[in-house]
């Protein structure tokens, strides 16, 4: 009797861990978006972290992520430190429990592979990079930390040992096609670095070729970078996205639409690189298509062929075979945000109602003043009349201290969009979420930067008053001895 | 047993015990941004650079040397010369600047006493001297820098006094006295730094002196006494290249040493010194 007890608890033991999503699920992605970074020398981004926030939606919602499948690092959390702690994390697990499907998606700012030095060469920038010691190199350890940036040798070599059938890298930062980034992580699995194709099919597809000496390649690697190693990438108000993040999201919008609710769509790489090619060709900001302006690039490991057919995501489709319909209120503060459904704008500002048809849909709200999006995902269902409100206000604090015991503290003048709103120690509640100046100014010093308000995630600025000695303009001693 | 802990191990996989939870889940918490501002404030000083230097000078002495007694009248009426070489080193922080200098040097002494004695004397004097300046530059003006000392200074003379023409000394009834005698004074003055330009400029200080003196003869009779004294100092200087610099001046001396004697002398001195700031 107890054989059988033991029997049968281990039966449904097995059973449950099968069943069991976490262990069923395979996928794992590290979203990284940095729209505002702690170096005040380093401009703000008025979209990456809501490109991350958006594409972390679409995983969860339409391409069967759970959400304890991604890790999302957004501004003050995408330190290097963490950056560095979720990708070896990943790696470390992965030699356990190897993926299925892994992507890497980093939105934020690149920097130029344009150092001397192959193997420190600095990448991206983390939330708590510090410009001016960016050109930081140390003989001694090049893969140690010891940049504040994020190391491009370091993170081929991790993404190089990750245990997973695919692996995608979306990098929607500038130079972000680094060819030498691209060389190096093919190197690392036993590759060279062919030539980049220049026909229209496989435009801006870099070509690498296996070493023979090697044995098969157990990963499929696509990495796609939103513009070539010494192209500056940037993100467009017409798109109210990044460039790369935009014609991700265009395409996918796309595909659900021509795709039956009942049904899962496989995007693969080679349609996704092709559509964002096309995209980049169609879509015009500032007068001229975006590929004037940069042109991405896709390095496929071990080669096109292999890799175009891999899976991007598997997306769940949104066309109804009867339509039914629901209406959503929309109410917002302040009111007067552009609203588009599933990349489509509606010529609706809030506050305003829609009729959507039943599933899910992708809402965007567009403040152009502060340049602020913001998408949100809605689940309609046949009838459905609901209201959502939301705030497009977020917190701003702004503190100024002395570490001087025997110095008062400044009270620095505080102006937004150069509005004075008084002094250090306030707490402003209702500002416009997006890009703001913030300036503050005493004893005839004023300091600017900008600021990325977000409605959840108040902002504090702590201002560090330094006293130093007024400026001599002449030693009126000079250089006398005694 | 083992049954038991596959069934553990079992409950513990359908409870999840061993599921490694999700560290880098987050909610969206408030961000924050450090950023300095720098204030430029005439109240601070400011950061002080260290100075190092030295010199070799020499002070010369010519011209009449006269005598008086305790009332003021002429007791004789003479002249001096010589010269007393010596160097200093030096350090300072800011406006803080320590000095040690050091002087050797003999003076030759011809004398006319009213009583008719005529007398030479060969003075040998070796002098320290150490001072501390504070640069006051919170008053500073355009031309004009003041400062102050203090200090201390110490003179050892050492003299012999041989009467020419037949006359001998009372106390030994010899024609040769030799006697020694040592001032120790500290001292504070006040100066000021006057730059014509950024090569050219001028020095000048008074100092206050409270000697203790000691002189004592070749019989070994012994006087002490002390007395305030004072001197005055008057620098123009030169910096003639990357800390190099020249500096010539004149620079009167008196110590009163009560019983013991007083001492002065004036004369135009020379120094050729180098600084080296970091």
């Amino acid at each position: 009797m107890k054989d059988f007890l033991c029997h049968i608890i281990l039966s449904v033991a097995f059973l449950l861990l099968l069943c069991n999503p976490a262990y069923a699920a395979a996928n794992k992605a590290i979203l990284i978006g940095i729209s505002q970074y702690a170096d005040p020398d380093i401009n703000c981004l008025a979209y990456a972290d809501e490109d991350v926030r958006t594409f972390s939606s679409i995983l969860t919602n339409f391409a069967g992520y759970d959400s304890s499948d991604i890790i999302t690092l957004l501004n003050q959390k995408a330190t290097k430190e963490n950056i560095r702690r979720a990708i070896t994390d990943a790696v470390n697990s992965s030699q356990k429990n190897p993926i299925d499907h892994f992507i890497l998606m980093f939105a934020g700012h690149g920097l130029p592979p344009n150092i001397s030095s192959n193997t420190t060469n600095s990448f991206l920038a983390p939330y708590d990079a510090i410009r001016n010691q960016f050109y930081r190199e140390s003989r001694e350890s090049p893969l140690a930390n010891n940049e504040t940036f994020i190391n491009k040798a370091w993170l081929t070599k991790q993404l190089s040992t990750i245990k997973a059938k695919s692996i995608i890298l979306i990098l929607d930062s500038c130079y972000s096609g680094a060819r030498n980034f691209g060389e190096l992580f093919a190197e690392n699995l036993g590759f060279n670095v062919g030539f980049a194709g220049g026909k229209d099919t496989d435009r801006g597809v870099v070509i690498v070729q296996k070493k023979n000496s090697l044995g098969p390649l157990e990963s499929r690697i696509a990495f796609i970078a939103s513009s070539n190693e010494d192209q500056p990438s940037a993100e467009y108000q017409e798109l109210k996205h990044g460039a790369l993040s935009y014609c991700i999201f265009e395409f996918i919008n796309a595909v659900r639409k021509e795709t039956d609710d009942n049904r899962r769509e496989e995007i693969t790489i080679g349609s996704m690189y092709s559509n964002i090619r096309t995209l980049f060709d169609k879509v015009e900001v500032k007068g001229s298509p975006l590929s004037a302006f940069h042109q991405p690039v896709l390095f496929s490991i071990p080669n096109y062929d292999d890799v175009s057919s891999m899976m991007f995501i598997s997306i769940q489709g949104g066309k109804k075979p009867k339509v039914k319909k629901g209406t959503l209120e929309i109410v917002t503060d302040p009111e007067g945000a552009e609203v588009s459904v599933d990349g489509v704008q509606t010529g609706k500002k809030s506050n305003c109602t829609l009729e959507l048809t039943e599933g899910k849909h992708i809402i965007s709200l567009f403040i152009p003043a502060t340049n602020f999006n913001h998408n949100f995902i809605v689940d309609i269902k046949e009838g459905y009349e609901d209201r959502k409100k939301i705030s497009l206000r977020g917190s701003l604090e702004v503190e100024s201290y002395t570490e001087k015991m025997w110095q008062k503290t400044t009270k620095l003048g505080v102006y937004v969009d150069n509005k004075f709103l008084g002094e250090t120690g306030l707490v402003v509640n209702d500002l416009v979420a997006g890009t703001h100046v913030l300036k503050v100014s005493a004893d005839n010093v004023a300091k600017e930067r900008h600021i990325e308000i977000r409605p959840a995630s108040p902002l504090l600025v702590r201002y560090k008053i330094i006293r130093e000695a007024a400026p001599k303009t002449k030693d009126p001693v000079g250089p006398v001895v005694f | 047993m083992k049954k038991v802990l596959i069934s553990l191990l079992a409950i513990g996989l359908i409870f999840n015990i061993f599921l490694t939870s999700n560290v880098f889940a987050q909610e969206e918490t408030k961000r924050v941004i450090e950023e300095k501002l720098v204030l430029k404030d005439p109240t601070v000083a400011a950061e002080g650079k260290w100075v190092i230097g030295g010199a070799l000078e020499y002070w010369y002495v010519k011209g009449s040397y006269d005598l008086t007694d305790s009332s003021g009248a002429k007791t004789a009426t003479g002249d001096i010369s010589g010269g007393m070489p010596g160097g200093n080193i030096f350090f300072g922080y800011g406006d803080f600047t320590l000095n040690y200098a050091f002087r050797k040097g003999s003076w030759n002494i011809d004398l006319a006493y009213t009583n008719g004695a005529l007398s030479h004397i060969d003075q040998d004097q070796k002098e320290h001297e150490i001072t501390l300046r504070w640069l006051m530059r919170g008053l500073s003006l355009p031309h004009f820098t003041p400062y102050l000392l203090a200090g201390y200074t110490q003179i050892d003379l050492s003299e012999t006094e041989t009467l020419l023409n037949g006359y001998h000394w009372v106390y030994n009834n010899k024609a040769v006295s030799t006697r020694t005698t040592t001032y120790q004074a500290p001292l504070v003055g006040i100066g000021a730094i006057v730059p014509v330009n950024e090569y050219f400029g001028f020095r000048v200080d008074g100092r206050v002196l409270w000697s203790n003196a000691t002189k004592e003869y070749d019989n070994g009779a012994k006087f002490t006494g002390s007395g305030v004294g004072g001197s005055v100092v008057g620098t123009a200087y030169v910096n003639i290249w990357e800390g190099l610099n020249f500096q010539v001046g004149g620079k009167y001396l008196a110590l009163n040493g009560g019983d013991a004697g007083n001492y002065w002398k004036g004369g135009g001195f020379a120094m050729l010194g180098y600084s080296y700031k970091f």
